[in-house]
């Protein structure tokens, strides 16, 4: 009795100290933010010349930790010492919840990082820069990142930024997009079916007549369009929330009015045309039910697709579904605040160097060596050199360090190409940003804090509606009117001023 | 020709029967119910041995259309990885288990024990976490920020240590099973506290504690929670986790077309038999476990009932 006494009383006094200490621990997470704040502003007004040694965290998203990520990191850390005095740990997380559920603990414990992938589609830029989970990079980069700064040039920056401040570096990368078709080119050489004649949506109607007539018995999709992944995306309208919600400006820019764009005329005739696609039985009857698309395209059961483009795509495309893919563009470049946005690297709030992080991203993003490195590991045991730009990946390489992250770590126009790929693809690339039409709301995102309620409303309401309609499977004739009218009821106009309220102020603040 | 006795113990004995259509129903209740838990099992390991070709062309089968068994092959292949997290797994849910039951045990007998002034306070300790909770950021910092368990091993086993549920059963197992009449004698006889809790209160718990001790055992072995939240280091990631990290990336990178590149990253995950054949290979060694509890598990229940 007098022991467990004892020991009970143990346990009390380890329980309160243990509170004490997680008391203590929330006033001392305030302080490393001012602390690294005061510490960039000393260096910054020195320009001390001596780095201490540090150690960069960095998380990133893909397909998990490779095999030889140490060995890797050993070469980098060679490299890396005597430029700027510092070690790279690189952490390669696991694509969706695996990466959102570790950065989103890391960030809202201040646990210390260094540096994080960031986009609009994992561990969410939009939402974590406003929250001060990341650095203000803008009044650093002039001093420690200027050669990336003049590498992304004013348009990138522009559209990275929120309210004119800068809170990650983008990836240097194709900062364009285009919608068109992917189709299966085997398929069309073995009925052969005249690609070059089809310009716009409309045109692939005869092609599709074709495999329906010669292959539709095989279980062929003649077009595959389905929940979300479908035909719609093709008008290209830049989306001022994400596709659930109605509200979009043009997408060819002609002006910055807000519209519902799911009740515009093109959509109307869009949804026609894909209604009288399915009526033909050119899209599979069971469409709207359906989200998953890669089987029936990797079975090659799919002859048309609609697909974001970009140079090269349907190459890159064929090799991942084992389908041979042609890609015919439909609208042209733009470039909007979503690509700006799609791979970024943020420097966190709580790293206790982020000039030294800087420093490191700036190197990733002009030093070829230290990029490849990164990317496709050590020479000579990951990949063997074919020319100055070629490479070939060795058996080691494909099974120890396969990242597949060319898009994600810093400057892709620094990249080796495999020998599979296009020569010519980075010119390309740089053909294609060059030639884009820039958005003329970039750098603009949409505060949903007004029109919460409104917005759930609105998605609910598409997500009843659209299935039907960009599957084709409804008569737009009737339902367009009937989905209008329960838009209007979920709060459409509200949403929409509001919208148009901030994409004003948008404008005439960055006149 | 029967007597009149007979005819009366038959008809109470068909009274008492269950009536054959319910026996029916129940029994086919089961059977469906069964069923439903072991066929997707089978398709499991019937998918794991098929040509992966086969299930892109024809779909999943029980019985493999074209055997194969290059599923397990890249599992060994990539062995490395996928036995580390073996090891971790039963690693984890042998100590984890073992830990967890002695500090269960030793908590819930405390407050068990009438004689201890402060048993109720404990018991609401106890029990208040229950019912309320911090959260998961402040549980997060609690390990991370202030214990600093993030990246060890520690991290996979501390937290489902003490369970609030498991030592309120605990407790009550204690209360009607261990009579106070006998830890009173065996003070009498000079016995100590620990003697008296490890001697005597422990082998009476028996049930009880295998009872618990499965279902700690299930929840180490079936984890994939905490190694996401507090482990980066892929040489502490257990074969659950393994197993989801894949799964959850597979699933999010096919409805996800516009990702930058998304179609090639999947391109790299393993095929679909394959995440079937690490699903089999994480089955096994829980299933061998289950009918070592099992024996307690029934007696557990029993022993309550025929003596009270």
């Amino acid at each position: 009795m007098q022991k467990a006494k004892r020991l009970i009383g143990l346990a009390l006094v380890t329980c309160m100290a243990i509170s004490m200490i997680a008391g203590c621990g929330k006033t001392e997470e305030a302080s490393p933010s001012t602390a690294t704040n005061s510490a960039v502003d000393t260096s910054a007004s020195t320009g001390t010349e001596t780095l201490d040694p540090v150690e960069l965290q960095w998380y990133v998203v893909g397909n998990g930790q490779p095999n030889d990520m140490d060995k890797v990191l050993a070469e980098v850390n060679k490299y890396l010492q005597p430029k700027i005095n510092a070690t790279l740990k690189l952490n390669i997380f696991t694509w969706g919840d695996d990466f959102e559920n570790k950065m989103s603990a890391k960030i809202q414990s201040g646990e210390k990082f260094d540096i994080t992938f960031t986009s609009n589609w994992a561990c969410n830029y939009q939402q974590n820069a406003p929250k001060g989970a990341f650095v203000d990079l803008t009044p650093l980069m002039d001093k420690y990142a200027p050669k990336t700064k003049e590498l992304l040039g004013e348009k990138v920056i522009k559209g990275a930024s929120i309210n004119g401040k800068l809170y990650a570096i983008p990836t240097n990368k194709e900062m364009a997009h285009n919608w068109g078709f992917l189709i299966n080119k085997d398929m069309a050489d073995k009925y052969g079916i005249d690609l070059s004649t089809i310009k716009k949506f409309e045109d692939l109607e005869p092609a599709l007549k074709i495999i329906k007539e010669k292959e539709g018995a095989n279980g062929v999709e003649a077009f595959q369009t389905l929940t979300g992944e479908s035909a719609y995306r093709v008008l290209d309208f830049e989306k001022l929330v994400d596709d659930n919600v109605p509200g979009a400006i043009y997408g060819d820019g002609r002006d910055t009015k807000v519209v519902n764009d799911f009740a515009t005329a093109e959509a109307m005739s869009l949804f026609q045309t894909l209604n009288k696609w399915y009526k033909a039985g050119y899209i599979r009857k069971d469409a709207d039910t359906i989200t998953d698309y890669a089987p029936a395209r990797k079975a090659g059961k799919v002859f048309a697709t609609t697909a974001s483009l970009k140079p090269g795509k349907d190459a890159e495309q064929s090799i991942s579904d084992g389908v041979n893919w042609t890609q015919i563009d439909i609208t042209p470049p733009r470039a909007t605040t979503r690509e700006m946005t799609g791979s970024m690297q943020a420097i966190s709030k709580t790293s206790p160097n982020p000039e030294r992080a800087l420093m490191f991203l700036e190197l990733m993003n002009n030093d070829a060596f230290l990029c490849n490195l990164v990317n496709y590991g050590i020479e000579g045991t990951h990949y063997t050199k074919v020319n100055d730009t070629t490479i070939e990946q060795t058996q080691a390489g494909k099974d120890n360090y396969n990242n597949s992250l060319q898009w994600l770590f810093a400057n892709q126009f620094n990249t080796y190409l495999f020998t599979t790929e296009d020569p010519q693809k980075w010119t390309k690339f740089k053909e294609y940003n060059a030639s884009s039409v820039a958005s003329p709301i970039l750098g603009f995102t949409f505060n949903t804090e007004n029109v919460k309620t409104q917005i759930a409303a609105l998605t609910a309401v598409k997500k009843q509606f659209m299935p039907g309609l960009e599957t084709g499977k409804v008569d737009p004739a009737t339902v367009v009117p009937k989905f209008t009218a329960k838009l209007e009821a979920a709060g459409l106009k509200a949403a929409i001023d509001e919208m148009q309220k901030q994409v004003d102020e948008f404008v005439a603040a960055n006149k | 020709m029967k007597h009149k006795d007979d005819v009366q113990i038959t008809t109470v004995n068909k009274l008492n029967d269950i009536k054959p259509f319910w026996n029916g129903a129940f029994n086919l209740i089961f059977i469906i119910y069964a069923l439903c838990c072991i066929v997707p099992l089978v398709l499991i390991i019937g998918i794991s041995f098929t040509d992966e070709k086969t299930i892109t062309v024809h779909g999943y089968n029980f019985i493999p259309k074209v055997f194969s068994l290059e599923a397990y092959k890249w599992v060994v292949k990539t062995g490395e990885a996928i036995f580390r997290a073996y090891g971790i797994s039963i690693f984890v849910t042998i100590v984890g288990t073992l830990v967890s039951l002695a500090i269960i045990a030793m908590f819930s007998y405390v407050i068990s024990r009438k004689d201890f002034k402060h048993r109720n306070k404990f018991a609401f300790i106890v029990f208040f976490t229950m019912i309320f909770n911090g959260g998961l950021v402040p549980w997060y910092m609690v390990y991370v920020n202030i214990l600093h368990m993030n990246n060890t091993i520690f991290a996979l086993i501390v937290p489902s240590l003490a369970n609030a549920w498991y030592v309120m059963i605990m407790r009550t197992f204690y209360q009607t099973n261990v009579p106070d009449s006998l830890i009173e004698s065996a003070k009498i006889d000079g016995a100590g506290e620990f003697r008296i809790f490890i001697q005597i209160v422990l082998p009476l718990a028996k049930a009880g504690l295998a009872t618990v001790g499965l279902f700690q055992c299930l929840q180490y072995w079936n984890d994939w929670y905490l190694p996401l939240m507090f482990v980066d280091d892929a040489n502490l990631f257990n074969l659950q986790y393994l197993l989801y990290k894949t799964l959850a990336a597979i699933q999010y990178l096919s409805q996800a077309a516009n990702l930058p590149q998304g179609s090639q990253a999947l391109a790299n995950l393993p095929s679909e038999t394959a995440r079937m054949a690490m699903c089999t290979l994480a089955i096994g060694p829980i299933i061998i476990a289950y009918p070592f509890f099992q024996k307690y598990f029934v007696k557990g229940l029993t022993v309550g009932a025929v003596k009270g």
